[in-house]
C-alpha cells in the first residue's frame, strides 16, 4: 500500500489545473456524445486518477466518475469515514462508499442525462467489474475510451514537469545514499527508504541485490505527489568483466533517446551493442504514466509511437549474469529535440 | 522449506481441489494481490502479472512475465517447470494448461474477480471447452491454518514488527512530520530485510475518525499518535496496532486505553479452535457495550475488530459479529477492536495470535500498554 506523503499543493499544481485536465476528457465525451466517463484504479494502478483528481488511492479499487457535465466522483470500496482526508488532498468533493463498485456507479449514472459510457482503458478493468457496470448502466451503451487519459499524461504540462524533474531528483538522491560499499542491501533498500521518504516521496519501491560476487544493483523506482521516475546503479565490490558492455550497452540506448524517437528505436539500439549477451540483455523504456506497474500495463503498439517533446521516461538496461543474477543500469530523462536530458544522473553508473 | 512440506502444502490444495471438483488451480496475480502464486512458488514477485498452476496431478508450473521474477522463483527451488512468457497475453499459458485436461475440464481461478480484460479474454480463447470458476474464497480457506514453517516465518515478521514499532515511538517528538515518522520505520524495517509494509497513520486528538497515509501535520504535546504497522519478511506479514501520547495522557486517552485493553483481552480470551471469528469479535464488542460505548463498534465507526494475516496483510476470516468462519488451530488472526470513540478519537490496540487448540499463542513481544513519548 502507499503510505508515504500525500498532499494537494496549489504551489505545485497550480488552481485550476486538475479542472483543466478533467475539462479535457470531458469535451472527449461530449465529442463522443457520451454521459459519462469511468476510470478505474486499484492500488497498484492508480495513475489516470491521481492525474484527474490528486486522489491517492492508497488501498484497495476505485472508480473515478466523470460526467460529461458537472463535477467527478469517487466510487469507491474505502470508508467514508476518510472522506474529510481525501476532500484535503483532492479537489473532488462528491464521494460515494460502498462494497459493490457497480452499484456505485449505477447510482452516479442513474444521475445523469441520456447518452453513453466511456470506459478508460478498459482492457485493464477486471473484466467481472466490466461486466457488472455494463449491466448497472440501465441500457446505455457501454465503450471502450481507451488510453485517452494516460496518452495526454505523457506530454507534461510546465506543472508536471517541475514535479517530475523534484522526482527524478529525489530518486537519484536516494540511490545515491545507498550506494555505500560498507552496508549490506538490506541496509542500502534502508538508507533509500529513509532519503526518499524523508524527501516527500509517496510510494518506494527498491530493489537491492547481489549482480554476481562481484557487484550489487541498487534500484530505486519512487513515486513522489503521484510522479514515478526510476533510477539504477550497479556498485562494484570486485572487478565485474560484464560491467563495461553492459555500460556501453546502456550508453548506446541513451543516446539514441530523442523526442520524435519510438520506444522501439532506443531499445532496438541498445539490444544491438549488447547483441553479444543475447536473450540476457533486455532494454526497455517505460514511459513514467507505465512505471508504477512496472511497465506491465503496456500496448504492444505503444513502442511504436514516437516520443513527444517533453515525455520524461525511464531508461532501464538489465544484463542476466551467469550466475542467475541481474545487474540493473537505469535513468529518468526528458525527451527534447534530437537529444534527451538526465534527470538522475547524480552518481556514475557503475561505482568501484 | 523442506520438500515436505512443499509437499503438505500442495496436498492440502489438492484436497480443496477434489472436493470441489477442479482439474486444476490457476493462480493469478495481479500487483497488490500476490498471496497464492507465492503459496504456491514460494517466490516473491516484481512483475505486473504472475501466474502458477497446480493441475490435479503433477507438478506447479510458473508463468511469468520477467526474468527477475523467473529468477525468484528458481532462487526460492520448489517449482522445476518456470516459464517466461508472453504477458498479459495469456494464451501460451492458456495452451499448456489445456494440453493436460483432456475433454471438458473446470479449473479453478484465484483472483479471477480482479482479472483484467486483456488477461482473460486470451485466457479464455485458449481453453474455450474449461469452465474458469472463481477459486478465491477457496485459497483463502487452504491458506487460513498454517503450516509451522509458515509460522516460524510470521514470528520472524513479528520481530520485524516490533523493531518498526520501537522505531516509531524514537521517532515520536514535537515537530515531526507525520511522514517523516513513517519515513523512520520503513528505514528500520527494510534495513531488516523487510520487503513490504502495509501501514496506516493518524495523529492528533479525538477529532481523529479514521487512519489514512501521513500528511505533513506536526505532531504537538497531547496528541495520540496511532499506527496499524504490517511489516512482511519473505512474503509473511505480521501486523501490530499501538497508540502513543506525546507527553502526559490525558484522562481520556487513559480510559480509551483501559476500554481498548479490556476489549483485546476478552478478545483474546475467546480464541480457541473451534469458536467463529463472530465469537471473537462479539466477545470485543461486548467489552465496548457493556461500557455504553456498543455504537462504536458498527461499521459507521470502523471496519472490522481483526482480520486473519499470512502471505496477505488482510486475510479471512474477518472479525465482525456476522462472520461464522471457524477458526481452526494454526490460523493467524489479529484481535484489534480499533475504533473511534469519544474518549479521545480514534484508538488502535491490537496483538497478532497463533490459534491453538485451547487458546492462542502470542506472536509479538510488545507491550501492550498505552506508550508514551517525550514531549
Amino acid at each position: 500500500m502507499k503510505r508515504g506523503l500525500v498532499v494537494l499543493d496549489p504551489a505545485e499544481i497550480p488552481p485550476g489545473e486538475l479542472e483543466q485536465r478533467v475539462g479535457a476528457l470531458q469535451a472527449e465525451l461530449r465529442a463522443r456524445g457520451l454521459a459519462a466517463a469511468l476510470v478505474y484504479a486499484d492500488v497498484y494502478h492508480s495513475g489516470d486518477l491521481g492525474y484527474l483528481s490528486n486522489i491517492c488511492l492508497y488501498w484497495n479499487e476505485a472508480l473515478l466518475a466523470v460526467p460529461a457535465e458537472g463535477k467527478p466522483a469517487l466510487l469507491t470500496k474505502l470508508s467514508a469515514r476518510v472522506a474529510n482526508w481525501w476532500r484535503a488532498t483532492s479537489n473532488l468533493e462528491d464521494f460515494r462508499s460502498g462494497r459493490v463498485l457497480a452499484k456505485l456507479a449505477e447510482g452516479f449514472l442513474a444521475e445523469r442525462g441520456p447518452g453513453g459510457v466511456g470506459l478508460v482503458e478498459l482492457d485493464w478493468w477486471p473484466d467481472t467489474l466490466a461486466a457488472d457496470v455494463t449491466a448497472a448502466a440501465g441500457g446505455r451503451e457501454v465503450s471502450d475510451l481507451g488510453s485517452v487519459v494516460r496518452l495526454r499524461r505523457q506530454s507534461p504540462s510546465a506543472a508536471e514537469q517541475v514535479l517530475l524533474h523534484r522526482a527524478a531528483e529525489l530518486t537519484a538522491q536516494a540511490v545515491a545514499s545507498a550506494l555505500d560499499g560498507g552496508l549490506s542491501n538490506h541496509e542500502r533498500a534502508g538508507r533509500a527508504e529513509l532519503t526518499a521518504r524523508m524527501g516527500g516521496a509517496e510510494d518506494v519501491l527498491v530493489y537491492c541485490h547481489s549482480a554476481t560476487a562481484d557487484a550489487d544493483t541498487v534500484e530505486v523506482v519512487s513515486e513522489y505527489r503521484g510522479y514515478w521516475t526510476g533510477a539504477a546503479r550497479v556498485l562494484a565490490t570486485g572487478d565485474p568483466g560484464w560491467a563495461g558492455p553492459l555500460t556501453t550497452g546502456y550508453q548506446a540506448a541513451a543516446a539514441a533517446l530523442a523526442a520524435g524517437v519510438t520506444p522501439a528505436a532506443v531499445c532496438a539500439a541498445g539490444r544491438a551493442a549488447l547483441a553479444a549477451f543475447g536473450p540476457d540483455a533486455r532494454v526497455d523504456l517505460i514511459q513514467h504514466t507505465d512505471l508504477e506497474t512496472d511497465g506491465g500495463y503496456r500496448y504492444q503498439a505503444d513502442g511504436a509511437v514516437p516520443l513527444a517533446d517533453g515525455a520524461v521516461v525511464t531508461l532501464r538496461v538489465e544484463l542476466g549474469l551467469t550466475d542467475g543474477s541481474t545487474a540493473v543500469l537505469a535513468d529518468t530523462y526528458q525527451a527534447g529535440a534530437g537529444t534527451a536530458a538526465c534527470l538522475t544522473a547524480a552518481t556514475d553508473s557503475v561505482r568501484a | 522449506m523442506s520438500k515436505e512440506d512443499v509437499a503438505a502444502r500442495l496436498a492440502r490444495v489438492r484436497e480443496a481441489m477434489n472436493k470441489a471438483d477442479l482439474d486444476g488451480i490457476l493462480a493469478f496475480a495481479p500487483g497488490w494481490r500476490r498471496e497464492n502464486v507465492r503459496y504456491l512458488t514460494g517466490a516473491l514477485f516484481r512483475g505486473a502479472f504472475a501466474f502458477a498452476y497446480l493441475p490435479a496431478g503433477g507438478p506447479v508450473t510458473a508463468f511469468l512475465g520477467s526474468r527477475a521474477d523467473e529468477q525468484a522463483v528458481r532462487q526460492a527451488g520448489w517449482v522445476k517447470d518456470v516459464r517466461t512468457v508472453d504477458l498479459p497475453d495469456t494464451s501460451q499459458l492458456a495452451a499448456a494448461i489445456a494440453a493436460g485436461i483432456p475433454g471438458r475440464g473446470r479449473i479453478g481461478v484465484t483472483q479471477l474477480e480482479l482479472m483484467p480484460r486483456a488477461v482473460l479474454e486470451p485466457l479464455r480463447a485458449g481453453l474455450p471447452r474449461t469452465e474458469l470458476v472463481n477459486a478465491t474464497r477457496l485459497m483463502d480457506m487452504v491458506r487460513l491454518v498454517k503450516s509451522d514453517w509458515e509460522l516460524a516465518q510470521i514470528r520472524r515478521a513479528g520481530v520485524v514488527c516490533s523493531a518498526g514499532w520501537e522505531a516509531f515511538v524514537a521517532a515520536l517528538r514535537p515537530g515531526a512530520r507525520e511522514y517523516e515518522v513513517v519515513a523512520e520505520v520503513e528505514a528500520k524495517i527494510k534495513s531488516m530485510g523487510a520487503q513490504d509494509n502495509f501501514m496506516l497513520f493518524a495523529s492528533g486528538g479525538d477529532e481523529v475518525r479514521g487512519m489514512t497515509p501521513p500528511g505533513t501535520r506536526q505532531l504537538q504535546p497531547g496528541d495520540m499518535v496511532r499506527t496499524e504497522l504490517t511489516p512482511s519478511l519473505d512474503g509473511y506479514y505480521a501486523q501490530i496496532c499501538r497508540s502513543a501520547v506525546l507527553g502526559r495522557p490525558s484522562e481520556g486517552h487513559l480510559r480509551s486505553f483501559e476500554l481498548f485493553n479490556e476489549s483485546v483481552e476478552a478478545g483474546l480470551a475467546a480464541v480457541r479452535a473451534g469458536v467463529t471469528a463472530g465469537d471473537v469479535a462479539r466477545a470485543e464488542n461486548d467489552v465496548f457495550r457493556k461500557h455504553g460505548y456498543g455504537e462504536y463498534t458498527t461499521s459507521q465507526y470502523t471496519r472490522v475488530r481483526g482480520h486473519g494475516h499470512g502471505l496477505h496483510p488482510d486475510e479471512i476470516p474477518s472479525l465482525l459479529e456476522e462472520d461464522e468462519t471457524v477458526l481452526e488451530e494454526n490460523a493467524v488472526i489479529i484481535v484489534h477492536p480499533n475504533t473511534y470513540t469519544p474518549l479521545c478519537g480514534y484508538h488502535v490496540l491490537g496483538d497478532p495470535v497463533v490459534v491453538k487448540k485451547n487458546g492462542y499463542e502470542p506472536l509479538l513481544t510488545t507491550e501492550r500498554i498505552l506508550f508514551t513519548a517525550p514531549a
